[in-house]
């Protein structure tokens, strides 16, 4: 089965720009990919519970108690821009297009 | 120029031999220390192991002797793990800048057991690779042969070890990431059960399936190495409540009476002639030692390769989606919306390998795709996590080559997605089901030839004892590290 893929939302979804070259391109290699894909339906999975987390045994419970890992600014020192504290962001204009 | 092997390295005859000689005083952790120091810079130039090697090791303030483990051995380590105040760039040009603010719940309890951290170890982009040719650094190139790939997506700390600087490096695998780059470079890789080793500091590509694992030259140094790191944690909740791993030596007769599975798959897939050699070789040490082979069905395991690419797929789009520019990363362009701030931003750090990526886990699981791809993959997943259960009912291992063909050339797969996915299909379907499973060289003629051994949950003994015993046994095979100067030109 040939898949058709809508490759400006899903960009847009993913939160990527891409040139019009990486979307021919990528376009392309994804359609292959899922046409790759397409074994599987042929499967049958009727009554199987989906396994998301292979560990089933319950989670422990810790103690509930406060624990300093990293201070704040640790986690700030690898932000693109900040201050006082703070994320700092390019100044944003305009809406969502 | 004839080849050597590597002069005078303190792990030549393994590292029972590097553990002894330590604790005889024939060589001083300082001395160790030293010579991996040394070493890891004459090796990197044409390797390209290495994002960095350290000036001063990163260890813990003072070991207690009964938790010395690793009695001060370097240990080099993949960039995918916090070490706490260096850098950690995933081979990603979007954490370049990027300085860990903690240490990973395992680089700390490998540092309190005695181990001292080397350097930061080449990597494909976010684990996403099996040739470490996605680095925003370049590729890294196999000491066996330098125009060849070390595979992927621990391919530096495969390398790193194989070229004599480190008798141990720690990787993670997802679909096979420690266990094909350790066959490629002919050295022992352990992909521990799922909840083995804790997560925490690891950064996250599929959340479902990573794992961190132990790279070294054989199965013992493997065992100790993941001595030292294994066990539950209170900050990863999916870390299993058993005990820590303890390595226990084999005793004798190890083979006997070893019922061991091969997945019919075996006879259908077209391998390389030195690999088939070198299978057909192990089969029959292992029947002349007592152990009892048979070929076993396994239908589903031909569906494991896109079971497990739209599952890490999937993941990796939700876990990739912290990379925005704001938090992490570069900042984007200016006076735009916030989307485009984040867009521009991502674009920029993202490589190509990881765009495809994210945006294929993003429609498997989009509105009306969810159920034909992400669920039913999900779906599929239990199916073969089963089919291993029913096989583990009746046998103790399964085999299988590591992969169906020896280390390949950098730039051979890099265009082609599928053929590249195509190299872990023997190593995905332990990943998806959660289970142990270990790659180990076995003789070949040219190239280093991977043998993979499987074993039931938490079993990581009895893969470990089995390849130990295989590398100690007077017809086992002993690996041993690549002849240098290396072979092979440079790639580009």
């Amino acid at each position: 089965m040939k898949h058709q893929i809508d490759i400006t939302t899903l960009s847009r979804l993913a939160l990527l720009d891409l040139d019009e070259t990486e979307k021919t391109k990528l376009t392309n290699s994804l359609e292959e990919i899922l046409g790759f894909f397409d074994d599987l339906q042929s499967l049958n999975t009727e009554n199987v519970e989906p396994l998301f987390n292979i560990n089933e045994e319950t989670t422990f419970l810790r103690e509930d108690a406060v624990k300093r890992l990293v201070g704040r600014d640790e986690v700030l020192a690898s932000a693109p821009q900040q201050s006082d504290h703070c994320y700092r962001i390019n100044r944003v204009l305009g809406k969502e297009s | 120029m004839e080849s050597l092997p590597p002069s005078n390295c303190p792990w030549e005859r393994g590292t029972r031999e590097l553990f002894k000689s330590i604790k005889t005083k024939k060589i001083s952790a300082n001395e160790l220390w030293k010579y991996c120091h040394g070493r890891a810079q004459e090796i990197n130039g044409e390797t390209k192991a290495y994002y960095q090697i350290f000036d001063k090791a990163f260890a813990g303030a003072s070991v207690d002797s009964s938790n010395n483990v690793l009695l001060g051995a370097p240990v080099a380590l993949k960039d995918f793990i916090f070490a706490k105040g260096n850098e950690c760039t995933a081979g990603s040009a979007i954490l370049e800048k990027f300085i860990a603010p903690y240490s990973a719940s395992c680089v700390q309890r490998l540092v309190d057991h005695g181990g001292v951290i080397l350097g930061r170890t080449s990597m494909d982009e976010f684990g996403m690779g099996s040739s470490s040719e996605n680095s925003f650094q370049g590729p890294v190139m196999n000491p066996w042969n330098l125009s060849r790939s070390p595979g992927g997506s621990s391919g530096g700390s495969a390398a790193a070890v194989a070229a004599g600087s480190a008798p141990f490096a720690l990787g993670t695998d997802t679909g096979g990431s420690v266990r094909q780059p350790a066959a490629f470079c002919g050295i022992t890789g352990l992909k521990p059960s799922y909840g083995r080793v804790s997560r925490f500091g690891v950064i996250s590509f599929a959340s479902s399936l990573d794992q961190v694992g132990t790279l070294g030259l054989d199965a013992y140094g493997c065992a100790k190495l993941l001595e030292s790191i294994s066990g539950q944690d209170d900050r990863d909740p999916t870390t299993s409540h058993a005990d820590a791993f303890k390595y226990e030596e084999p005793g004798a007769g190890v083979f006997k009476g070893l019922k061991i599975a091969i997945p019919d798959l075996m006879e259908e897939v077209e391998m390389d002639g030195n690999v088939k050699a070198a299978f057909e070789d192990f089969k029959i040490f292992l029947k002349t030692n007592g152990a009892i082979l048979a070929t076993v069905p396994m239908p589903l395991l031909k569906y494991s390769l896109a079971v497990y690419y739209l599952i890490c797929t999937s993941e990796a789009s939700s876990n990739l989606s912290r990379y925005d520019g704001v938090h992490l990363g570069f900042g984007g362009e200016k006076n735009v919306s916030l989307a485009k701030v984040m867009s521009s931003a991502r674009s920029l750090g993202f490589g190509s390998e990881v765009k495809r990526r994210i945006l294929l886990g993003t429609f498997a699981l989009s509105a009306g795709y969810r159920d034909a791809f992400f669920n039913k993959a999900a779906k599929v997943r239990r199916l073969i996590k089963e089919s291993y259960e029913s096989i583990f009912e009746s046998y103790d291992l399964i085999l299988t080559p590591t992969t169906l063909e020896s280390a390949f050339k950098i730039g051979d797969r890099i265009q082609d997605p599928i053929k590249m996915y195509n190299s872990d299909r023997l190593t995905i379907g332990p990943s998806l089901a959660g289970l142990p499973a270990i790659s180990f060289p076995a003789a070949s003629s040219g190239l280093p030839v991977g043998m993979q051994l499987v074993a039931p949950y938490f079993k990581e003994q009895r893969l470990l004892e089995v390849v130990d015993a295989y590398q100690e046994a007077s017809d086992g095979f002993r690996p041993g590290l690549a002849p240098y100067p290396f072979e092979g030109a440079t790639h580009g």
